[in-house]
């Protein structure tokens, strides 16, 4: 009695962890590296996932040629307009920006240096105006507002009359989404942006 | 002979079934990303117990099917060791009662200490490989290691962690299974000194 209890308790012990264990072992027999690595694990070691700041790859971070960007792969902002006080020197431009997250979004502050990228020249300062919360798969509306130098305004007069287009970057980049602070030096190519200046 | 109950090994059988399927709904260990606000959950959340490990990012669980087996058999091995431990509280002085008792009394105990040493060992596993770094108690800022990112750049969040009530408990089911094993030498004790009743004329 006592033997065969013996027999069976040790059958137990090896049933309960080998039965599983095995289990999952013939269910991803053909590719046994997804019994850890997930596709979605896979996909964030790989780079591919949306969870995965993207700054500083040709195309990516905050550029593209129309004013639009990606928030290092979190949020998606499209160009809506702009508006400019040439008597402060201040712009303000606002963005429509998609949350592609099944995840409430909020973008507490952005800030960066604006640079023209010919030269490297320094063309002023961006921030975000006020706080955004996006739902999650919803679309919100935020406002950059920024101010340019007269330096850059007498450089760009002076360098390049007549020119209506520059292309630019942002650097010290600051984002916080969420309580998470992402800074990056840049360059982040912003892009061609369009731009009438005189002296 | 009397038939005794080992009262302990009984309320150590039933607290280790009832442990088992609160692990199930709350972690022993929790580690939070970023600041959790009302409606809107942290960004990174893990739950660990020996029965339940929940990853959570932005919003989205997902499941690492080694984990999840290990898991089911960290429940059914638990399990087999309460159900032991309860039938050998009915029946403490039988032959088989010592087979039964040595089988279930260790599993809680087993449970808690490699949950301890997993718990350590990827902290320090994590650390190593990734340079990631994040505590086992308490809450700070951390950032992401530098060769994750692209030149200069930085990404720094807060962290908090915290082993949960279920955690403790567990260590309460352990001393309790420890201690029905030396009540046993109690009940053998009791019965051999118990003389024999009269069978009835």
């Amino acid at each position: 009695m006592v033997a065969v209890l013996s027999v069976v308790l040790v059958l137990i012990s090896i049933g309960t962890i080998l039965g599983p264990v095995g289990a999952v072992v013939i269910i991803y027999h053909d590719d046994l590296t997804q019994l850890i690595i997930t596709p979605e694990i896979r996909d964030i070691i790989d780079g591919k996932s949306s969870l995965v700041p993207n700054f500083n790859q040709p195309n990516n971070g905050i550029s593209n040629n129309n004013g639009n960007s990606d928030l290092g792969g979190l949020m998606n902002p499209v160009f809506v307009s702009a508006q400019v006080d040439e008597a402060t020197n201040t712009f303000s431009i606002t963005f429509n920006i998609t949350n592609s997250l099944s995840y409430d979004l909020t973008l507490n502050s952005f800030s960066a240096n604006v640079e023209i990228t010919e030269n490297y020249h320094p063309a002023g300062i961006v921030s975000l105006s006020n706080p955004v919360t996006v739902i999650a798969g919803q679309t919100s509306q935020f406002t950059v507002s920024g101010s340019w130098t007269q330096d850059a305004q007498n450089y760009i007069v002076t360098n390049y009359p007549g020119t209506t287009s520059f292309e630019m970057y942002l650097t010290n980049a600051s984002i916080n989404v969420n309580g998470i602070t992402i800074q990056s030096p840049g360059p982040i190519d912003l892009g061609i942006i369009p731009l009438n200046v005189e002296g | 002979m009397l038939n005794r109950i080992n009262i302990v090994s009984l309320v150590a059988g039933i607290s280790t079934l009832i442990l088992i399927a609160i692990s199930l709904f709350v972690p022993w260990w929790q580690f939070i990303v970023g600041n959790p606000t009302v409606g809107n959950p942290a960004i990174a959340t893990v739950n660990v117990s020996p029965v339940n490990v929940n990853l959570a990012l932005l919003g989205d669980s997902f499941t690492v099917p080694l984990i999840y087996a290990l898991n089911i058999a960290s429940a059914l091995t638990l399990a087999s060791g309460g159900i032991t431990m309860l039938i050998y509280s009915l029946r403490p002085n039988k032959s088989y009662s010592m087979k039964l008792l040595g089988f279930g009394y260790k599993k809680p105990l087993y449970a808690l200490i490699i949950f301890v040493i997993t718990l350590v060992a990827m902290s320090f596993i994590v650390q190593k490989i990734s340079g990631f770094t994040f505590p086992l108690i308490g809450s700070g800022a951390t950032s992401l290691p530098r060769n994750m990112l692209p030149d200069g750049a930085n990404v720094s969040f807060n962290v908090s962690a915290a082993f949960g009530w279920p955690f403790y408990f567990a260590i309460v089911v352990a001393g309790m299974c420890v201690a029905a094993r030396f009540y046993h030498r109690k009940v053998v004790a009791i019965d051999a000194t118990v003389p024999p009743q009269p069978a009835p004329q």
